[in-house]
């Protein structure tokens, strides 16, 4: 039986990791490669590592922060941010990357998720959804949840599994570093809709947020940091959690 | 010495991170003089069977790869790379594979279980070999792929897996393994399954 995973999600920013609150007000939180490190000798499921910076730099630190990660995490390694070209794709998966997560990119280029899926094969690329309640709707955003797209999210996340991305990480924006719980609805109606896997991100204060997704919907994943980052939980922790709660995580031994 | 095969397609440097962390010299290697020079070789593969067998047999790595096991040396296939060594292949139109297997890799059946096959997922060992050695059955691995193999010959089955239907997931013959899922993102048992293949090279 596939188990529940639980990723801690890095925002990587000059060099440094960092976690805001709604994307924006971000704190330092650390070293990149000192976090890494600790994640690793968690067994931690895999990590998420992601670019919050819009320049070219940005990318190359991405690069560069991968690199090292790769020489000793023999966990499944995803990164975004930014990534708007094939060739810097390519360039990830010969430094180590397993997955790309790709957000704004195929908003303006949805060629550019299919060239990919076409090299890698459709499990190498994850689909970026951030999303925001706007009236009754829940509309996506992109560039780092700036520019209102006006699709909702039901349809949005239908265009991504059409494309062929192999996952799809949904990311609420204003639960975003609040520690107050996952969108639940949100996640378990997506989650039904598709036929994809879902990760689901933004918010998580809790282990029980945790339980509570995948108890209640069908969500594969659940990604946070805040927990990881300003709390005493860790993934050894929340994995012994959620095993004594009931849920099917890995055994590693 | 341990080989990966460059053939310009996917995560080289996962797999050979985790062989030199198992504390064995490894090397990428892109012809026939650098291959020769392995007692053991490793092909990963990431991406689409079709582009990837392609790749492979403009560089001739289906002749260097079967000149290699002939002179009794070992190889290893990993994900694609083990889906690769298989007879045929559905990903984008049936494709020929390199044929050391015999069976074929089909897509999982839709609409039962989500597709890609993501995450970890417990492995039973069906028979016991130098490669799984000190592994127990009932431990995870991690697994990416939308296309499973189905061998010919029950010989050549390592291990299962349960995804809606039980499918291999560990392949075994004379000096060939070969796992669908990734040793070298699986830690802590995964790399222990590259150490077991370096130490079978150099029996």
């Amino acid at each position: 039986m596939l188990k529940k995973r639980v990723i801690p999600m890095l925002l990587l920013s000059d060099n440094r990791l960092v976690k805001g609150k709604k994307f924006k007000d971000f704190r330092e939180t650390g070293m990149p490669e000192s976090a890494i490190k600790i994640y690793s000798a968690q067994d931690s499921d895999e990590l998420v590592l992601i670019n919050i910076d819009r320049t070219m730099d940005g990318v190359t630190a991405l690069e560069r922060t991968l690199k090292v990660a790769s020489k000793y995490c023999f966990m499944p390694l995803t990164v975004g941010g930014n990534i708007k070209e094939v060739s810097q794709i390519a360039s990830m998966f010969r430094n180590g990357a397993d997955k790309i997560l790709l957000n704004t990119g195929i908003h303006e280029k949805e060629s550019l998720a299919k060239e990919a899926i076409k090299l890698y094969g459709s499990q190498s690329i994850v689909g970026g959804l951030d999303y925001k309640k706007e009236g009754s709707k829940y509309l996506v955003y992109v560039n780092s949840g700036k520019i209102n797209t006006g699709v909702d999210i039901e349809t949005y996340a239908k265009k991504l599994e059409d494309i062929g991305v192999g996952e799809l990480f949904i990311n609420d924006i204003d639960r975003d570093g609040m520690l107050k719980g996952l969108n639940t609805d949100v996640i378990s109606n997506i989650a039904e809709k598709l036929s994809i896997p879902v990760i689901a991100c933004g918010g998580v204060g809790s282990q029980n947020d945790i339980l509570e997704a995948f108890k209640g919907t069908q969500v594969s994943a659940v990604a946070c940091s805040s927990i990881f980052c300003f709390g005493d939980h860790s993934p050894l922790r929340v994995r012994s959690f959620l095993k004594n709660s009931g849920i099917d995580v890995r055994r590693l031994k | 010495m341990i080989g990966v095969i460059d053939y310009g397609a996917g995560n080289l440097m996962s797999v050979i991170h985790a062989v030199e962390y198992e504390g064995y010299e490894v090397v990428i290697v892109k012809n026939k003089n650098q291959a020769e020079m392995c007692r053991g070789l490793i092909l990963p593969g990431v991406g689409s069977y079709k582009e990837a067998i392609n790749q492979l047999k403009i560089d001739n790595w289906d002749k260097i790869i079967e000149n290699h096991i002939s002179n009794d040396k070992k190889l290893m296939g990993i994900c694609l790379g083990m889906q690769l060594l298989f007879e045929t292949g559905e990903e984008d139109g049936l494709s020929k594979g390199l044929g050391l297997i015999k069976g074929k890799v089909v897509k999982f059946p839709k609409g039962t279980v989500r597709v890609p096959h993501m995450g970890w997922n417990s492995v039973e060992w069906k028979v016991r070999h130098k490669c799984n050695e000190n592994i127990k059955s009932g431990i995870d691995f991690y697994h990416v792929h939308s296309y499973y193999c189905k061998p010919y010959d029950s010989s050549n089955i390592l291990a299962s897996c349960k995804y809606g239907i039980e499918f291999t997931t560990a392949i075994i013959s004379d000096n060939i393994v070969g796992y669908q899922f990734h040793p070298e993102k699986s830690q802590p048992a995964g790399p222990e399954l590259i150490r077991n293949f370096c130490e079978w090279t150099e029996c």
